[in-house]
């Protein structure tokens, strides 16, 4: 009943922190479900993962506690300091070109990338499992359908997409999260779909139906349940995309919209060459930011990942 | 163990900063470094005998007929391959001979003689006559809808152009005397018709080569698009690499019929970011690079065998106003409130002049309200004007330009300060146009550019009032006065022409349609290896006038 | 198979409409007029003075018809006879802009590709075999934390690194200004296509570990070991070919983000490639040059699509290639 159609394996976070297990997506079978709490133990026990936490905790307390941290706003001008002025007691990062607190900015540019990070992985979560429920639900026509349109959304280069779309709407947070958002569902959609299929098979789902539950109801309680897991993997590895994304296309100056800061569009001062080779305070904190923000995510799909695979412990 | 990430980029972030106490190297390590790369060719080491590698900003449309011609890097290569009737000198005021050896000009502005040079031929050996100058000029006048990018004025002001238009006739102000002789009679009085058609869009076609050239097929026709071989001129140089959107290769040609060659064989001309231009330039690949961001000049102070010129530009960077959303008082309000000399000297780099809110090309009259930063003065006139400062007021500017994200900021930061709720509105090209063109959804838009610098006269068609888009927003049809004015200058001479711009000047100055507020320098970069006649003009656009009296030591 | 085939590709015909169909109302039905996108004040000056200029050339562009479906079939029945129409910009044939810049662009990722498997998949195969060792820590940590770089810091500390500190190698472009010979070009390439495959390799490393692991874990191969055959000829023989399977589809499916970093590393090196060119169309909304692009690249990203699919069912015979229900 289940005959699979030639799917190529889904990627959980694919291209960012890579880590596919093939095996484990393929069938994302979670035949005996871990106890959570021993899915929270591993995870603890993974230290690469505590590290993630602490280095995610840490910018995002940071951003939130921006203006207790830096008495700059980040669009406030300083002329008395003028622009590109190195760091001093008053801008512990120096001025950038217009004159603006770095340090400021890089707190404030956190917030866009969190903000954009979880708000355009919640969009896609809530797109993909809604369009896996249905493919996997309806089957048919509507499955066949569904499954080839997540296969074009997975195959098209996003950012030459999104370039496109953000031309037309123009660039602002806003956009950025619809765009990414709806780029992004094809890996959710067929992990759900996926699930759907397996737990429709399993025994006492069969046994569900047989004393009279309905097979919507079945369905929806059985599955998302068990999709939780994956799909938080999914998410994590998610946010590491999209806070990447975010800074390329502001870095390209499709992004947010300026003056607004984000990490992207203030390492875009490091295109001109006085600022990359004598100024480095101008563009290295944003670098940095990035680099630890995705990294910290990162780690923490891993850990997420080993812990919620029952075949790392027998692989340990 | 497991925590290598981040230490590893704690040595990235030490490694890079280690490097960057060490900037530029001086000459004998580059020589070393070049040799350790013996892999490749190093650009550094191996100059290239007569070869110019010249690079400028990134405005370009690759083609190179007049009906496309609008940014400065067509025009510096028409410079290169083809003649106008005459040339201005550095000073932009002395006129200096091209394809016309003399001219003469009737003392009411409106005949124009000129003696065209018996030597000159096309490429292709064809002789370059009056009939040249007759068929260019009449081809605009039959075409005029065919110039999308920089308007031909001056040769629809020749006398009868309007009646020729979408004929084939000669306009009646057209008058070959022989072979080698012209009469241009203009519509009405003119006395810019010599500086303004030294002009690059202005430059003489071949007749024999566009006769049957339609308006639609001059956008691609072969000769349009410089197409090596396809595309032959009066002047110096030929193409060799067709013009495509990263530039173009030109080579000199010999035996040029001015009976003299130019010393410089091959012009690389590259088309691209000045960023890029300014890392190229610190590696030793460029030999000239017009208009680097002046920000960058301290950068390249260590770089052996480079010469800066950092001056004035022509170009005036602006706030026009949205003349249906703001009244007067409002504007001078603005005036006011934006500090000029903070900006300046504080986000600038002191690398702009500042101006009083008339165009550069005009003399700063006794009378001129200089509009010195007033912040009182400035609230009360908010208080008069019509605004209502619970509005949110809409500073629209294009994005990604660095001269207006740069400045954008700290002028909302004035604005504020004065009481204004300001809104920055940056927006792609495309979408900023319509904007600006087509919606009142704006009351203040930056602008930069232009070539007001060069000349009072330069800034008439801005006011001009037909039309739609800025202007229309710009001036309402009451204040449809500067045209006239501008006229009225143009028309005249001497002290009365001064007079007559005087009042021009304080018309703007007091209405404020737009202000103009500084004049960013322009940096250009050049090998020291340049010299004799070398010269960026303060229009840099018409550099290459005088390239045969450029040397070169290779 | 053959069947197979045939399906995947009517069924990508009816996308690559809907993706052309899409685009084409987006793109003209947005805000902001191709024909005014400058902001030279010369030339807006001009068009004010003359307003009979956009309206002639508006007429001549077909921009006064309505959207859907006139201009759109126009746009199609043209695209069929081979003709990709002019870019309003250039004035030159979209084939042309399109196909002068492809070639560029493939040059790049393909030695980009080639370059990020060579490394990243032994890296990730000796990772896999000496799990848990220094080596495996080192390099993992390596990777994942390329992988978490954006590909313009990388770019940037690459040309701050490499061309203006120590001058080894030219900080963009594909030529040396006057030059046009081999070794020239491939001096150039060093830079741009070493750091897009340092990022594409980076995902390839973990990839190919976790791989090899569940390979290395399996069944067939302890019985392999208990059967005493010799750990080399067990990793090379038995796990490496199991375990390069999916990874054969896994480098196709890095396709769509080496396109994405191909974007931003020529911006970094102006790389004058598709890249390039569509933030060029992007920003002066050049109608057909829009929409060759997305033409081009929809067509392009399917058919890697279908070779994947195509090649994940030959590698593993247990896909099979039933029509499901």
């Amino acid at each position: 009943m289940t005959q699979r159609d030639v799917t190529r394996p889904t990627t959980v976070g694919a291209g960012v922190a890579g880590s596919w297990s093939p095996l484990a997506d393929q069938q994302v079978v979670l035949e005996h479900v871990t106890p959570a709490r021993a899915a929270f133990r591993r995870f603890l026990r993974h230290r690469l993962a505590i590290i993630g936490v602490v280095i995610v905790t840490t910018i995002i307390l940071l951003a939130i506690l921006a203006p207790l941290l830096t008495p700059w706003p980040p669009n406030k001008i300083d002329f008395t300091t003028g622009s590109r002025h190195a760091p001093n007691a008053a801008h512990i990062l120096g001025t950038d070109v217009s004159a603006r607190d770095i340090w400021s900015r890089v707190l404030y540019g956190g917030r866009t990338s969190t903000v954009v990070g979880f708000g355009a992985v919640a969009l896609y979560l809530v797109i993909g499992t809604l369009l896996g429920l249905a493919a996997g639900f309806y089957g048919g026509v509507v499955d066949q359908a569904l499954m080839r349109l997540t296969d074009t959304i997975l195959a098209i280069p996003p950012l030459l997409l999104i370039i496109v779309f953000v031309s037309v709407v123009g660039p602002s947070i806003g956009s950025v999260i619809i765009v990414i958002g709806l780029l992004n569902w094809g890996q959710t959609a067929r992990l759900v779909r996926g699930q759907l299929l397996v737990v429709r098979e399993a025994e006492y789902i069969t046994a569900a139906r047989v004393i009279g539950v309905p097979d919507r109801v079945i369905l929806f309680r059985h599955t998302l349940p068990n999709i939780f897991g994956p799909l938080t993997v999914v998410a994590t590895f998610g946010v590491a995309t999209a806070v990447l994304l975010e800074s390329s296309l502001s870095f390209l100056g499709l992004g947010v919209r300026p003056p607004e800061a984000s990490w992207g569009n203030l390492i875009t001062e490091a295109t001109s060459p006085v600022v990359l080779n004598h100024l480095p305070w101008q563009w290295m904190p944003a670098a940095a930011a990035i680099t630890l923000m995705v990294l910290g995510v990162n780690f923490i799909g891993d850990g997420l990942r080993d812990a919620l695979d029952p075949r790392t412990i027998r692989r340990g | 163990m497991r925590a290598r990430g981040p230490a590893l980029f704690a040595a990235i972030v030490l490694i890079a900063s280690a490097c960057q106490a060490s900037t530029s190297p001086s000459p004998s390590s580059a020589a070393s470094q070049a040799s350790q790369a013996a892999v490749s060719p190093s650009p550094a080491a191996s100059p290239r005998p007569s070869v110019l590698r010249v690079a400028r900003i990134s405005d370009f449309l690759p083609s190179i007929h007049p009906v496309e011609l609008g940014t400065g890097n067509q025009e510096l290569m028409a410079d290169l391959v083809f003649n106008r009737l005459v040339d201005v000198d550095k000073d932009e005021v002395t006129l200096l001979p091209s394809l016309a050896t003399e001219w003469t000009a009737s003392p009411d502005a409106t005949v124009y003689t000129f003696k065209l040079d018996p030597r000159a031929v096309w490429s292709d050996g064809v002789p370059a006559t009056a009939d040249d100058v007759i068929f260019t000029i009449s081809w605009a006048d039959q075409n005029p809808a065919a110039f999308k990018q920089l308007g031909v004025e001056e040769w629809l002001n020749v006398k009868g152009a309007a009646a020729v238009k979408g004929t084939k006739n000669i306009p009646e102000g057209l008058k070959k005397i022989d072979d080698h002789t012209v009469e241009i009679t203009l519509g009405k009085p003119d006395s810019t018709f010599l500086r303004r058609i030294a002009g690059a869009v202005y430059y003489i076609e071949p007749q024999h080569v566009l006769k049957d050239l339609t308006a639609a097929q001059a956008e691609n026709c072969d000769f349009c698009l410089g197409v090596a071989g396809k595309t032959p001129g009066t002047g110096p140089y030929d193409f060799t690499t067709s013009i495509s959107a990263t530039g173009a290769t030109l080579t000199a040609k010999t035996n040029y019929w001015r009976a003299k060659d130019s010393q410089i064989k091959t012009i690389v001309y590259k088309i691209q970011e000045s960023n890029v231009s300014v890392a190229q330039l610190a590696a030793g690949e460029l030999d000239l690079v017009i208009r680097v961001p002046p920000a960058e000049g301290p950068g390249l102070a260590n770089v052996p065998g480079l010469k800066q010129l950092n001056v004035p530009g022509v170009g005036i960077f602006a706030m026009d106003f949205n003349n249906k959303n703001t009244d007067k008082a409002l504007r001078q309000a603005i005036a006011y409130a934006i500090n000029r000399p903070e900006m300046i000297s504080k986000v600038l780099g002191g690398l702009a002049t500042i101006n009083y809110t008339i165009p550069p090309g005009m003399k700063v009259y006794d009378d001129i309200n200089k509009y010195d930063f007033n912040l009182q003065k400035a609230k009360d006139l908010l208080k008069q004007s019509s605004w209502d400062v619970s509005k949110p007021f809409r500073l629209s500017y294009l994005a990604g330009d660095p001269n207006f994200t740069v400045t954008a900021p700290p002028l909302q930061q004035y604005l504020q300060d004065l009481g204004l709720k300001v809104e920055l509105t940056a927006l792609p090209t495309a979408p900023y146009s319509d904007l600006i063109q087509k919606t009142n959804n704006w009351e203040v838009a930056l602008s930069f550019g232009g070539s007001e610098g060069v000349g009072w006269y330069q800034s008439q068609q801005y006011y001009a009032c037909p039309g739609l888009g800025t202007l229309q927003l710009k001036l309402s049809q009451s204040q449809c006065i500067y045209d006239d004015l501008f006229n009225a200058a143009a028309a005249v001479t001497g002290d009365a022409q001064d007079q007559a711009i005087h009042k021009v000047a304080l018309a703007l100055n007091d209405n404020l349609p737009e202000i103009y507020l500084w004049q960013p320098n322009y940096l250009h970069v050049y090998s020291d290896r340049l010299g004799g006649g070398f010269a960026i003009y303060p229009n840099e656009r018409e550099s290459f006038k005088k390239i045969l009296d450029w040397t070169y030591a290779p | 198979m053959g069947a197979y085939i045939v399906r995947r590709i009517l069924i990508s015909i009816p996308v690559l409409l809907g993706i052309t169909i899409i685009g084409f109302i987006a793109l003209r039905a947005a805000p902001g007029d191709p024909l005014l996108a400058t902001a030279n004040p010369d030339v807006l000056a001009n068009l004010a003075q003359h307003p009979e200029i956009l309206e002639a050339e508006r007429h001549a562009l077909g921009f006064d018809q309505p959207i859907f479906p006139n201009q759109y079939v126009a746009w199609l029945g043209h695209v069929l006879q081979g003709d990709l129409g002019y870019s309003i910009t250039s004035h030159r044939p979209i084939s042309s802009e399109i196909g002068s810049r492809i070639l560029s662009t493939l040059f790049l990722m393909v030695t980009a590709m080639t370059l990020a498997v060579v490394i990243g998949i032994p890296i990730g195969v000796i990772t896999a075999v000496r799990q848990y060792s220094r080596v495996d820590y080192g390099l993992n940590a390596l990777a994942i934390f390329l992988a978490s770089t954006p590909v313009f810091v990388l770019g940037l500390i690459a040309i701050y690194v490499f061309a203006v500190n120590l001058h080894w190698l030219p900080t963009s472009d594909q030529h040396t200004a006057g030059k046009s010979d081999f070794p020239d070009a491939l001096y150039h390439l060093v830079l741009p296509a070493s750091v897009l495959a340092i990022v594409n390799a980076a995902p390839l490393v973990r990839y190919t570990r976790a791989s090899m692991l569940d390979v290395l874990s399996s069944e067939y191969v302890t019985t392999a070991r208990s059967k005493g055959l010799g750990s080399r000829v067990v990793i090379l023989r038995h796990a490496l070919r199991n375990g390069l399977i999916p990874i054969i589809t896994l480098v196709a499916l890095l396709i769509p983000e080496l396109v994405a970093g191909a974007v931003i590393t020529e911006q970094i090196f102006n790389w004058n490639g598709m890249g390039q060119l569509a933030v060029h169309a992007a920003d002066s909304r050049d109608p057909s040059l829009m929409m060759g692009i997305i033409l081009i690249v929809g067509t392009a990203v399917l058919f890697a699509n279908i070779v994947a699919d195509i090649g994940y069912a030959v590698a593993d015979p247990r896909v099979r290639y039933v029509r499901p229900r």
